[in-house]
């Protein structure tokens, strides 16, 4: 389908106006907060003030009626929350690995009353050594939380020879990067409620997956999967903190409801959202990369560690995509990969768009800004000399066939910035104490869907109804959470119909009535799920005798019977795509999306405050479904990139962290955001839906590295780590060996 | 939840004899005697009692702007004001809205992704077009920059704010 375009297409490549956004604007669209319950009682958890402690007791006071106490004593199954491993409880019994692991829950009519009667529950506690930091958990010192050394998952490859590789190298670069946690702040906290249903019990909430909930609680609540039913709300942002997240929070609110016979309702304000829930890995990466003397990259060595925190929870599959984009979107044959998820007696880090991959090429794109400026060559010719094209194997030797709109997105970001013109003139302007430019630039891909095996494990199905009364009808567990999901669904299906968009609607995401097609995770939604509808479309039209140019669906289907017609599509992983976890060779995934993008900042000489002035990003996205709404992602996800690059700080201290609020972690507001220019550039994918690829995530992968590339070439200084402050700036142009790394 | 509480002691929020607490304000253009203390932030006040739940809750300190009402038609946190501050005042919440050409802008530039903090937006954006018909840019991100949206990138949002500007004029 990837000549779509030129068939003119109704809704598909047009941007139809959201279905969502009418009620959204006026207040009216129902967020789980908004929802009436009759009899509904509001949960509280109460949580481990102890970084690492057996828990020896726990006194509970006397309860006054109508309140519901739960311990892990309550839970009718296995104490595990269901997802890779079994290592995280829902509830703690003997043992607390992170301040804020949930140990016992209440509930009562009256939520303000709740906090008191916490307080009364004295829990005793034998204090344990803590582990506190990646470097403690690898170090043998101390107790492992998990397993024998402390890794939750640990990848490692060699590819060709890198050791003789660098040793033969004109030029050798090893350096350490350094990034930190990320809160996803979504504007809507945390929230669900779980009431008993039938043979087990139903819950309703903000999320990302139904069905991961619904596997996820089935052993601890010994139930039958199907007694669990899962039907998502709509969703005020999530970001990848409301795909295994809620999992948890949902356990606790099914234990109340089921202890109870109530409805329960538990929702985080923002101090316990913050506080409590999952953020992005902080990470570490010890890179040495090589050059020939015609500038083409010759090996890389990498030591890519993520901090889990306590719990397993993605951190395996965070791991295996920030491994996958370690490399970059270079050629190289020479390469050395250990990759290792940790434990630390800290908040357990999860989901967060990009999965490992901002991490990863925060190191690889700054690496190479670096190797660009001491080989006093420019950082787009660097580039230029070494990106993957057509016909090129990745670093995992995958055969790059079609749809690699790199170059393109390259190029264009940097004629239309004028990028080479101003990096030179930025890196001799005269430091005099006006203001300084700066310029920078990073190229990066996103993997379309779910890392190696993923698609394979989880096996989405898809299917949609048609009846001649009521139109098409969508069947799939795919939310939308604010990225337009359920818009982009009715484009699709809506021209594979050749039906009016009115005729077409989307079944609330309920795990009792819709299939499995995944999680809403992985940038997977559109070319995956958005796939399959189609398929189920074209299926449709092939019951009925209709044909796809002649747009004689309607008729056809009216001539065909009354009744109800049915197309169900299973996801198929392609013959051509194989993948080997254990090697780590071969198709990491179906196809990438590729992007560039250039930062512009102006830094106050003085003070080091940085101001962004615009953001310039293209991006290969395939087909653009709606390009509004794709602009919509560009924009939020780079914003979201350089909250990460710049002012999102948050640190801990023994385990707690010390930023719980909006006021005291920062995300940008429309005075700290810049002008913005997205370049959507169309590489059809032949196996995505009207050549689509995704989106969602890669908008955030590349711009801390362009950013602090930008800072770097107005102050003609190496930084490597982010967020980069002006507090880090300062300490690093000012301390004593900063002679020797300015850049003169 | 306060509501719950002082339900028992009052009769009719309409009977102005029998309230309890003796504020009087006016919510979307009616009279309300509430029932709820006046130690009850207005946000919770207008989601429990008044059921006007398009006003949100995002942080509950003032930082986020997604409880944004109008006081005297000025652009309030209602987080950050109690009932009792209201006796005698005008309350307008994006339900009591009527700003058809702003509405439309905001959908149609795609300024709406989750939603979560668009009625906040929309009552903020409402305020400077009664106070300035014709922002400059920079005076729409000034008035927006104390409501947070963290999937736009505000780009959208700031456009919307000029589409309804330009479909006024």
């Amino acid at each position: 389908m990837s000549d779509s375009a030129k068939h003119g297409f109704k809704y598909v490549g047009q941007s139809v106006v959201r279905v969502d956004a009418a009620d959204k604007v006026r207040g009216a669209a129902k967020y789980i907060n908004d929802i009436e319950f009759p009899g509904l009682l509001i949960g509280y958890t109460i949580r481990s003030s102890r970084q690492r402690a057996r828990i020896v007791r726990m006194h509970i006071p006397a309860l006054p009626p109508g309140v519901t106490f739960v311990t892990a004593d309550d839970i009718p199954g296995e104490n595990y929350v269901a997802l890779f491993k079994k290592d995280q409880p829902l509830l703690a019994k003997d043992v607390v690995n992170y301040i804020g692991e949930p140990i016992a829950l209440l509930a009562g009519p009256d939520g303000d009353l709740l906090p008191e009667l916490a307080a009364q529950v004295r829990i005793e506690y034998e204090d344990l050594p803590a582990i506190s930091s990646m470097e403690e958990a690898l170090s043998d010192q101390l107790p492992p939380i998990y397993g024998a050394d402390n890794v939750f998952k640990s990848y490692a490859y060699v590819k060709g020879e890198p050791d003789a590789a660098l040793a033969q190298s004109e030029f050798i670069l090893e350096e350490t990067f350094r990034t930190g946690y990320q809160e996803q702040a979504y504007l809507e906290t945390q929230g669900v409620v779980a009431f008993p249903y039938r043979h087990g019990v139903k819950i309703v909430g903000s999320m990302q997956c139904p069905f991961y909930i619904q596997k996820g609680l089935a052993p601890a609540l010994k139930l039958d999967p199907h007694d669990i039913v899962v039907e998502q709300a709509v969703t005020g942002g999530a970001f990848g903190g409301k795909e295994e997240f809620p999992s948890l929070i949902a356990g606790h609110a099914a234990l109340l409801a089921l202890k109870s016979g109530r409805p329960v309702k538990i929702t985080y304000d923002r101090h316990e959202d913050i506080s409590v829930t999952t953020k992005r890995h902080p990470s570490q990466s010890m890179r040495r990369i090589g050059f020939d003397k015609n500038f083409h990259i010759t090996a890389m060595d990498i030591d890519f560690i993520l901090n889990g925190g306590a719990h397993s929870t993605l951190s395996e599959v965070v791991l295996a995509r920030g491994a996958l984009s370690a490399p970059g979107v270079y050629r190289c044959d020479n390469i050395r990969l250990l990759a290792r998820a940790v434990a630390t007696d800290q908040l357990p880090s999860g989901a967060f768009r990009g999965f490992g991959a901002p991490q990863a090429f925060f190191g690889i794109e700054s690496q190479i800004n670096h190797a660009a400026y001491r080989l006093k060559i420019d950082p787009y010719t660097l580039r230029k000399k070494n990106i993957l094209r057509l016909g090129n194997r990745t670093a995992t030797g995958q055969l790059l066939k079609e749809s690699l709109g790199l170059e393109k997105a390259l190029d264009i970001v940097a004629e239309r910035t004028d990028f080479m013109k101003k990096y030179r003139q930025y890196q001799n302007q005269p430091k005099n104490g006006q203001k300084l430019k700066g310029i920078g630039l990073a190229a990066f891909f996103h993997g379309c869907g779910f890392t190696g095996k993923g698609e394979e494990l989880i096996k989405a199905t898809a299917s949609v109804d048609y009846s001649n009364e009521t139109g098409a009808l969508i069947k799939i567990a795919t939310v939308d959470m604010g990225q337009g999901m359920n818009t982009v669904m009715r484009q699709i299906a809506a021209d594979a119909l050749a039906l009016p968009m009115e005729r077409v609607k989307v079944n609330v995401p309920n795990t009792a009535e819709v299939p499995n097609s995944g999680p809403t995770v992985a940038s997977r939604t559109t070319m995956i799920v958005g796939g399959l509808v189609f398929q189920c479309c074209n299926d449709l039209l092939g019951q009925v005798g209709a044909s796809a140019g002649k747009h004689d669906f309607v008729e056809k289907a009216k001539l065909a019977n009354d009744n109800i017609l049915t197309a169900t599509r299973d996801y198929r992983v392609p013959d051509d795509v194989v993948w080997d976890d254990d090697k780590f060779i071969g198709d990491a995934y179906p196809i990438y999306s590729w992007a560039a993008a250039v930062v512009e900042v102006v830094i106050d000489p003085l003070t080091f405050e940085v101001t962004v002035e615009k953001i310039t990003a293209a991006h290969d996205i395939g087909k653009a479904i709606n390009p509004v709404l794709v602009e919509g992602q560009i924009e939020g996800g780079s914003l979201q990139g350089l909250g990460y690059a710049s002012i999102e700080v948050m640190t801990e201290t023994n385990g707690r962290l010390n930023q719980a609020s909006f006021t005291d972690y920062i995300i940008p507001t429309t005075l700290d955001t810049p002008e913005m220019e997205t370049i959507i550039l169309e590489e059809t994918y032949s196996r995505g839906p009207f050549g689509a690829k995704g989106v969602g995530e890669q908008p955030l992968v590349g711009i801390p590295p362009a950013y602090v590339g930008a800072v770097e070439n107005a102050l003609g200084v190496e930084f490597h780590e982010i967020p980069l402050t002006p507090e880090i700036i300062h300490r690093k142009i000012n301390s004593p060996q900063s002679a020797q790394r300015t850049r003169r | 939840m306060k509501a719950d509480k002082m339900s028992n002691n009052t009769n009719s929020a309409t009977s102005a004899s029998s309230a309890v607490s003796e504020i009087v304000l006016t919510v979307n253009g009616i009279s309300r005697l509430p029932k709820a203390s006046p130690s009850t932030r207005l946000l919770d006040y207008l989601r429990e009692e008044l059921k006007l739940t398009g006003t949100k809750e995002g942080c509950g300190e003032g930082e986020c702007g997604a409880c944004m009402v109008l006081l005297d038609g000025k652009a309030v946190n209602s987080c950050l004001v109690l009932l009792g501050q209201c006796n005698g005042r005008e309350v307008t919440t994006i339900e009591g809205i009527d700003a058809p050409e702003l509405f439309r802008a905001f959908e149609e530039t795609g300024a709406v992704q989750c939603g979560f903090c668009t009625p906040g937006f929309v009552v903020s954006a409402y305020a400077l077009l009664q106070k300035n018909p014709h922002p400059a840019t920079v005076e729409i991100k000034e008035a927006l920059s104390g409501n947070l949206c963290r999937c736009t990138g505000y780009k959208k949002i700031v456009e919307a704010v000029e589409m309804a500007v330009k479909s006024k004029a």
